[in-house]
């Protein structure tokens, strides 16, 4: 993008006039020349630095100085460096510098007065730099360069003859001194309008990228990708830290920027340029860091309360602006723990805030560079921090939905579920009904057959064969009608733990078989519960029998703990096994009844069991890890008594 | 001693046979009836001790025969049989002496019979 930089005629008409009349008494078309080369330069679209270089030029050739330079005040007010010359050695742009008040130029600038010197080497005030090989001029002739009461630089001519200046000299120089003092203002006014400009297309880049996601791990990969690159913010260092309104603390989420300064040096390298900014932070956000770097786990460590003994990271919060801290060391907002273990003498901090609410607050720091944090590098900081946080939020609000949309999905995959369920229930009611009958009478004959003929006879081994069958059929539709039909648990007061005692016991030699190690993990805080031992008796044995033929020919340990369920006085029973877990595509079905994975099985063992939980107002949970192992939790509330009353009275 | 004289009702012909057979093989004299109203004829005509009764039947079941059964006579034991074991929450079998899953297993059955008699001559 190209800037069109219009500069307004430094000076009023009025003031031009004036200018001619002086130029014209100091005599010759010469000077008058001179002045509207200098007007012409100085309404040029060119950099500072060749403006400066051509106001040199013109001098040397229309004035009779053998040399001319021109020195600037810095930005701080404490030097003047040489930024342009013609007759001195090129090399010494940028390497003579004065502090205020020192050689002849120094002298002028803070007395804002002109001096000629016919010999300046005899001049106390006159510093000789080497690099500049001025030792053939012998006279000079420096005016200050004045931006209303203030200096800001001067112009230094030179001649190698001894050289009288002439009251028309000097009032010359002071003329063209007028002009630059215009083109070194408009010049700062050209950087800072092409300095807010390049902040606000950097604005505009990060806030495209930001917003083409709403996920808060990506959107948050991105903040800090703008704020550390090289083409944007380019802090070494930047860590990003949410407000959790509920427990009022602030959590470290992540960090970005180098472990080391030769780390640093490489990624600087890769920086993209401005204009490509959005595409490079949307990759940033796409790729997650291929190692957790030092900080990040620093950044994600911190948690502190939102409070004033927490330091300049609370401070940010509470008090919604930036801090700017130089040292880190002497200052009392600063959390000394903090600086320990980051490492930093000064960094700064800028809230997130969206909605007139804080959100977060973004750390960065220069701990390679060293280079200290500007209030102006803040303030854009600030801004930047504002389009974060509309993005922070609306990922935030996505959440939400997301999380509502999700809750209700479920919901309704629940009533599918349970209609499915009601629907297959009745369907198995109705043709186990239709088989009992039948299979009774089969049954029943093959075991009279049995009795009649000889134990050892072939035909008794056959009747054998169709009573055990029989039998096995006789199981299945068992499991099938108490599975379709209502469980009514018949409460009464138990102990949870003595139960899981009983039928770890009765299974001692099947576990020892299998290889399988038993842990025991009992509380000694739970409180007889009020449950139906037989129904809570099968459901333990089917998920302790699902645990060992998931261990079966390989050994493994088993876990069983029971704990009080938290915040309530019921029981949680978890019940781990290492048997690899649950394949990830079978393990949303484990709970539907008829689905196996067995040889021999009816599919019914888990959703029973989550069935006869479920009746005790209760659930049950899979922490499946594939590969390792599953943890079935079970968690029984406590009853109400006053229910279990009524219902004891019903049942009498 | 008399042979005590047990009613089947069942409406499975098969269902009824076993049990003819297994409950002659116990001892007891045994009677059988296809449904309700064929039961409410045999009782009248030969007086069983014991009655077991099958929980589903076409047109009368067994629940509403024993209601009918206890309204003019509240002594004769019954036993219930079914493929169901959720009639045990059905507070209208608890006017039955007991109750029996239908298996090919009838130990149960015998058992539970032989139980009845020996309660009630206490």
């Amino acid at each position: 993008m190209t800037l069109y930089f219009y500069m307004k005629p430094a000076k009023s008409k009025s003031h031009l006039r004036r200018v001619e009349k002086a130029a014209q008494k100091i005599g010759g078309v010469n000077r008058l020349e001179i002045l509207s080369e200098v007007s012409r330069i100085a309404n040029s679209s060119l950099e500072l630095e060749d403006r400066l270089n051509s106001i040199v030029e013109v001098i040397v050739k229309y004035t009779n100085a053998d040399a001319c330079s021109i020195l600037l005040v810095d930005e701080e007010g404490k030097n003047l460096m040489l930024k342009a010359t013609r007759g001195l050695n090129p090399a010494s742009i940028n390497k003579v510098i004065l502090r205020m008040g020192e050689g002849i130029s120094g002298w002028v600038c803070q007395n804002k007065k002109a001096a000629s010197l016919k010999d300046a080497a005899s001049d106390p005030r006159f510093i000789h730099f080497p690099v500049t090989e001025e030792e053939r001029f012998k006279s000079v002739l420096v005016v200050p360069i004045m931006d209303r009461n203030c200096c800001i630089g001067v112009i230094y001519t030179q001649n190698i003859k001894e050289t009288d200046y002439s009251e028309d000299d000097i009032k010359l120089l002071a003329t063209i001194a007028d002009q630059v003092s215009g083109i070194i203002k408009n010049a700062q006014l050209y950087e800072k309008a092409t300095q807010r400009l390049r902040e606000l297309s950097m604005l505009y880049e990060m806030s495209i990228a930001m917003q083409t996601t709403v996920n808060l791990d990506r959107l948050l990969r991105i903040i800090l990708s703008c704020v550390t690159a090289g083409g944007a913010f380019g802090f070494n260092r930047a860590g990003l830290l949410l407000v959790n309104e509920k427990t009022d603390t602030i959590q470290g989420m992540m960090g970005l920027g180098p472990d080391s300064g030769e780390e640093a040096q490489q990624i600087w390298s890769r920086m993209p340029h401005i204009t490509e900014l959005s595409s490079w932070l949307i990759s940033q956000g796409e790729a997650p860091a291929k190692k957790e770097s030092m900080y990040d786990k620093f950044i994600k460590g911190i948690r502190l309360p939102i409070a004033v003994e927490s330091g300049v990271i609370a401070l940010t919060v509470m008090e919604k602006k930036p801090f700017n801290i130089k040292d880190a060391w002497n200052d009392r907002r600063v959390n000394h723990d903090i600086i320990n273990k980051s490492g930093v003498k000064s960094f700064a901090t800028v809230p997130i805030i969206a909605k007139e609410n804080v959100l977060g607050v973004i750390v960065v720091d220069n701990i390679y560079t060293g280079k200290p944090i500007m209030d102006e590098d803040l303030q854009t900081l600030v801004r930047f921090a504002v389009h974060a946080g509309w993005a922070i939020e609306n990922s935030k609000l996505f959440a939400k939905l997301k999380e509502a949309n999700r809750e209700i999905v479920s919901a309704q995959q629940q009533v599918v579920q349970s209609e499915r369920l009601s629907a297959l229930g009745e369907l198995a009611a109705e043709l186990a009904h239709e088989i009992k009958n039948p299979l009774v009478t089969i049954g029943g004959f093959a075991r009279r057959l049995s009795e009649k003929y000889e134990p050892t006879s072939e035909e008794k081994s056959y009747a054998s064969i169709i009573i055990s069958e029989v039998e096995g059929l006789e199981r299945l539709l068992k499991d099938i009608l108490n599975y379709s039909r209502d469980i009514k648990p018949n409460f009464s007061e138990n102990d949870i733990n003595g139960i899981i005692e009983e039928l770890l016991s009765f299974y001692e030699h099947t576990f020892w078989e299998s290889g399988i190690e038993i842990k025991k993990y009992m509380s000694d805080a739970i409180r007889p519960l009020s449950i139906d031992p037989p129904q809570i008796k099968q459901v333990i044995t089917n998920i302790l029998y699902n645990a060992v033929e998931s261990m079966t020919g390989k050994g493994g340990v088993m876990s069983i703990k029971t704990e009080t369920l938290s915040g309530e006085e019921g029981v949680t029973i978890s019940i781990s096994d290492t048997g690899g877990g649950i394949p990830s595509d079978i393990l949303e079905n484990i709970f539907n009844p008829f689905f196996t994975t067995k040889k021999y099985g009816t599919g019914l063992g888990l959703s029973l069991s989550r069935k006869i939980v479920e009746s005790h107002g209760g659930t049950i949970e899979i922490n499946n890890r594939v590969g390792e192992g599953a943890t079935f939790i079970i968690n029984l509330p406590r009853r109400q008594r006053k229910s279990n009353e009524q219902r004891a009275m019903s049942n009498e | 001693m008399e042979k005590k004289r047990i009613l089947v009702v069942d409406d499975e012909e098969n269902i009824r046979i076993l049990y003819k057979e297994e409950l002659e093989d116990e001892g007891y004299e045994v009677i059988t009836a296809s449904d309700a109203e064929d039961a409410m004829i045999k009782m009248k005509e030969s007086y069983p001790d014991l009655i077991t009764l099958d929980v589903k039947m076409p047109g009368m079941d067994g629940i509403e025969f024993l209601r009918k059964l206890r309204e003019t006579d509240a002594k004769i034991p019954v036993v219930m049989c079914t493929a169901y074991s959720d009639y045990k929450q059905d507070f209208r079998v608890w006017a039955s002496d007991a109750y029996v899953v239908k298996s090919s297993d009838l130990s149960e059955l015998r058992n539970t019979i032989r139980d009845v008699f020996k309660n009630r001559e206490k």
